[in-house]
């Protein structure tokens, strides 16, 4: 297999914050990085399209709690990285850069950037998730620090069963959060209050209730959204209620192997396999739970 | 049994003499004595069963986040603590804490407030580390402004508590 690995232009590379006028710039390197490397693998990409990836880097350097950063090559923007900082335990991505200047040491340079701006902001742990068959990318977090925690699989379709006895799901509100929030701690040891109060506000947060109590949430059942449960029949009977999936689709830890057979038994199927990565504090997490594509 | 036979069926079926030993231990000793003796030799000991002592780490720049695992003493092998925290701020306030494991999980809350105006009293979450010694590792949420959060990584400091401030003043 040949191999390429271009010369370092660090002499060359500057890095700012991202604004959301870099935007559209950003959405068209996100859109061709990520199109660049499924295709080299035979996946299909995350992001359908460039309009699509500018609007999500729009949301995402105009959006409080989340910090963005552009790398520059001689004025021109060549890759970007986002942290999202609304807990205690921080995410990154997405992380990209333009295929023409990729091999670098750009993308090395965007991590460092938030890995600084993540001490700054005192975050107990950093995580990640990355798609399992990028090798160079798997590369450059663990030699940065970051170990493997999860195999995941990227899971789509439609669920054949649409309920599960005993559980019942609704849309989440206002009142929910703490609850949601305690039930995150017990499971994280953390919680993640800021991110599903928006998606609360924005339509897309679900509980489920078993016993007269809440054991379950899912701020947006997507590649966007993460899911926190008590036990794998709070999980089935989310993953039951809607038609399918945002995005790409769910995150599963692949280690759930009842959850997997469950998923394959009731019309689901994988996409791809991607793997969870975290730096700093990190706990397995006590429960049913889906990461987010962040963490 | 005489001693020639034990040592003949020893020779031939070494897992039967060790459970024949085990039956005489126990017969002549007593059940209740064996049985959590045996116990404590198959379970694993609990996650914070080695962090007796004090430990100390920095919070917001300057100032200072005391813990301390205090062992029951009425009870050594039960590897129970009391656990207790200070918050000291520059300015020589400081809050106290208390706090309860659950499996590997750490959980300070606010016990009282301290000597001054101290309005950032909140919740402090800490691991027990993998190695089964330190450092603490885990992390400082303020209850009024949640967004003042800290991680915390706390090294020990000395093998008996102290927390000189630990309830003083109130």
């Amino acid at each position: 297999m040949a191999s390429h690995r271009a010369a370092p232009i660090q002499a060359a590379l500057t890095t700012r914050r991202a604004t959301p006028e870099d935007a559209p710039v950003c959405g068209r390197i996100c859109y061709d990085a990520f199109s660049a490397i499924s295709a080299q693998h035979n996946f299909p990409c995350d992001l359908p399209s460039a309009e699509v990836a500018a609007g999500f880097m729009t949301m995402l350097f105009s959006t409080p709690g989340f910090y963005g950063v552009v790398a520059e090559l001689d004025g021109r923007i060549v890759g970007s990285n986002v942290l999202e900082e609304r807990s205690i335990v921080m995410g990154v991505g997405p992380i990209t850069v333009d295929p023409t200047v990729q091999n670098a040491g750009v993308g090395r340079r965007l991590m460092l950037d938030v890995l600084q701006r993540a001490r700054s902001q005192h975050a107990a742990g950093v995580r990640l998730v990355q798609a399992a068959f990028h090798n160079r990318s798997l590369s450059l977090y663990a030699s940065l620090g970051f170990d493997v925690r999860e195999p995941l699989s990227c899971i789509q379709g439609k669920p054949r069963q649409r309920s599960i006895a005993g559980c019942a799901v609704r849309p989440a509100t206002p009142a929910d959060l703490d609850p949601c929030n305690a039930l995150s701690h017990r499971v994280h040891g953390f919680d993640r209050g800021a991110d599903l109060a928006h998606c609360i506000e924005r339509g897309t947060a679900l509980v489920v209730e078993r016993g007269g109590r809440i054991t379950g949430y899912s701020s947006h059942l997507g590649f966007f959204g993460h899911t926190t449960c008590e036990a794998n029949q709070d999980l089935q009977a989310l993953l039951a209620s809607v038609d399918s999936y945002g995005g790409p689709g769910i995150l599963l830890p692949s280690r759930n192997t009842e959850m997997l057979r469950w998923c394959l038994a009731h019309g689901l199927r994988v996409t791809q396999p991607m793997t969870l990565m975290s730096m700093g504090l990190y706990n397995d997490p006590r429960g049913a739970w889906l990461p987010s594509i962040t963490f | 049994m005489g001693i020639k036979e034990f040592w003949t069926v020893a020779r031939k079926r070494p897992v039967t003499a060790l459970a024949l030993v085990l039956l005489w231990i126990a017969s002549t000793i007593g059940w209740e004595v064996i049985h959590p003796k045996l116990l404590a030799l198959l379970q694993p000991p609990p996650p914070f069963s080695h962090l007796g002592g004090e430990y100390t780490g920095t919070i917001y720049g300057s100032g200072q986040f005391d813990l301390c695992f205090v062992e029951d003493e009425a009870h050594p092998s039960t590897h129970e603590y009391d656990v207790r925290g200070t918050m000291l701020f520059a300015s020589g306030a400081y809050v106290d804490y208390k706090g309860s494991t659950s499996g590997n999980r750490l959980d300070m809350k606010y016990a009282r407030g301290g000597n001054s105006a101290v309005s950032d009293n909140g919740t402090a979450t800490f691991y027990a580390p993998k190695s089964g010694k330190g450092p603490v590792e885990g992390y400082y949420v303020s209850k009024r402004f949640p967004e003042n959060r800290q991680n915390l990584m706390l090294t020990k400091i000395a093998g008996n508590c102290r927390l000189a401030n630990w309830g003083q003043g109130w």
